[in-house]
């Protein structure tokens, strides 16, 4: 479904990426994992359109979407949530999700001053069922008209959620969902993540460096150090793999964690 | 109507009624400049609403005042027509400069638009022939649509209030649609906005090119009741007028414009014995309003027809 062929990416003289290479196929949930500076974030927005790569290519359904801008790839069904729960702070948690079923809403500005008719508000009455299900599903129906900047920061990154997820995507991007949850929130987060996956028939994405939450959660594990991958593979291969535990894992440290 | 609209919309016609039966010609004439004031302010306010601040929108008025003033003076066309024309020319340049400045950050749109501004001036005192240089073009033709001539205090004061109140309620309507909600979204949060797939640049250039005819269409008003143009009307005054009565009125509602041009219209008048303080006087209020009322002045309406509606409430529940 997602294919990244020979991706590398410089910034001045420093190569953040290197001539990366993975795929991602339908149903799965893939988790890259690297130590900080590893380019996971760079190779996510790469994919994403933030960023051009120095080299290489992005495939989506055998499209290439190298270079495309970001508001391009999301309608051809590839969506990405923020570290840092990035919202619209001053709008509800419903606005918030609704805005990401905007692009399907397109019409003309003019037109759009009259009342919604026709095939336009059966489009609209499908974008608010769509919202109602979103918030029934990750259970934030108890929150639907409080401000955004005034959510607790675990709530904050499922409304991150809904919004990629009222875009339809086939495939969902997380950066580091579980970043600033602690460890309960985080198994949470995993269940969730399950759960809208197999609701929406989803296919996940996720940088993360809660290993934890990724071992629980992900089929397969690719593991990012110094720009390149260095590893490939089910949970159980790449967290016994010794490079892996080497350069990253810090000689099996990871079992304390989570 | 919206609880949080019936209350300027009922000063504005309270203030109406009260200038109509003073009958003074005064009074009117600041009535109607507040008025065209606020169809300016709205072009700008467009554009602000997606994020985005622009020192060039007198550049706006001007050619588009310019356009309509040349093709009725010198050639004889309808009102309608050279309006419209004058409409289409501002389109035509705002969705130029719109596309080569929409990718420019913050600062650097800014400082284009001013420069933008000035250049525009400069070029109207350059061709002297057609643009009637510094003296300007005198003795325009009133608003006329069909056989309908719009001249004289009493008709400006109805057909001007009008506009600018129907012009506020669209703007009103447009950002409760879902069109007006990308643009919100993209000022609310451009990166989240672009996942989300809405076009930030797109949005923004549409926001400047239909913002800009807006004030075109402003500026042709201003030239059609004064009946007279020159590079002077339109120079870099205007331009940072109209962003001081947007932020004193509110940047981010939908009545900010009208509040800030009733607001701030009449002061020059009042305050004509020390005009060269104006500026300073402008400059003072704007930075006593970010003070108290970072939302501009339509955050005191508002919150006093929220305060209103919690009382209705309590009286409810008592």
């Amino acid at each position: 479904m997602l294919e990244i062929v020979n991706i590398s990416k410089n910034f001045g003289g420093l190569a953040a990426l290197s001539d990366i290479s993975l795929s991602v196929a339908k149903g799965e949930t893939v988790g890259i994992i690297g130590p900080n500076g590893a380019g996971k974030t760079t190779a996510f927005n790469i994919v994403t359109g933030t960023l051009p790569p120095s080299a290489g290519k992005v495939f989506f359904n055998k499209k290439d979407i190298t270079g495309l801008k970001p508001s391009r790839i999301v309608k051809l069904g590839l969506a990405r949530t923020f570290q840092n729960a990035s919202l619209y702070p001053d709008c509800s948690v419903h606005e918030n999700i609704f805005r990401g079923t905007l692009w399907k809403l397109k019409r003309n500005m003019f037109l759009n001053l009259m009342p919604p008719a026709g095939e336009y508000s059966s489009r609209l009455d499908s974008a608010h069922q769509l919202v109602a299900d979103i918030m029934e599903t990750l259970e934030l129906e108890s929150y639907r008209d409080v401000l955004a900047n005034e959510l607790p920061y675990g709530i904050q990154k499922k409304v991150g959620v809904a919004i990629g997820l009222a875009t339809s995507p086939e495939i969902l991007l997380m950066d580091e969902p579980a970043a600033g949850l602690n460890s309960k929130e985080s198994r949470e987060f995993g269940r969730l993540i399950n759960r809208i996956k197999a609701h929406y028939g989803l296919t996940v994405l996720l940088v993360e460096h809660h290993i934890a939450l990724v071992r629980e959660i992900s089929s397969k594990i690719i593991v990012i150090s110094q720009g390149k991958v260095i590893a490939t593979g089910t949970p159980e291969q790449v967290l016994n793999d010794a490079r892996v535990i080497e350069s990253y894992l810090g000689g099996g440290g990871w079992h304390a964690e989570g | 109507m919206k609880k949080n609209m019936v209350i300027p919309a009922a000063l504005v016609l309270v203030a109406l009624v009260y200038y109509v039966s003073a009958g003074n010609v005064f009074y009117a004439h600041m009535l109607i400049m507040a008025a065209i004031n606020t169809v300016l302010v709205s072009g700008l306010s467009l554009v602000a609403r997606t994020g985005r601040l622009s020192f060039g929108h007198s550049a706006f008025a001007a050619i588009s005042a310019y356009v309509c003033a040349i093709l009725t003076t010198q050639y004889g066309v309808s009102w309608v027509l050279a309006a419209l024309c004058g409409l289409a020319a501002t389109t035509v340049v705002a969705y130029l400069l719109g596309s080569v400045i929409v990718k420019l950050r913050g600062v650097y749109f800014v400082l284009v638009t001013f420069a933008f501004a000035e250049f525009t001036r400069l070029a109207l005192l350059e061709f002297p022939e057609t643009t009637g240089g510094a003296s300007g073009l005198a003795e325009i033709p009133p608003l006329g649509i069909g056989g309908f001539v719009i001249e004289g205090v009493d008709r400006w004061l109805v057909f001007s209030v009008l506009f600018c109140i129907v012009l506020t309620l669209l703007m009103s309507r447009f950002f409760k649609t879902t069109s007006g909600k990308e643009y919100l979204s993209v000022n609310d949060n451009p990166d989240l906005a672009e996942s989300s797939g809405i076009s930030v640049s797109s949005v923004q250039l549409a926001s400047f090119v239909i913002g800009g005819a807006i004030t075109g269409f402003g500026g042709i008003l201003m030239s059609s009741y004064i009946e007279f143009v020159s590079p002077e009307s339109f120079n870099l005054h205007l331009s940072i007028t109209l962003v001081t009565m947007l932020v004193i009125g509110g940047v981010n509602s939908s009545w900010g414009p009208l509040i800030g041009a009733l607001f701030l219209t009449p002061l020059p008048e009042i305050l004509r014995g020390a005009q060269e303080y104006q500026h300073l006087f402008y400059g003072i209020v704007l930075v006593l309003i970010l003070m108290i009322r970072p939302q501009g002045l339509v955050s005191i309406f508002s919150g006093l027809s929220s305060s209103v509606g919690a009382l209705k409430k309590e009286k409810k529940s008592a």
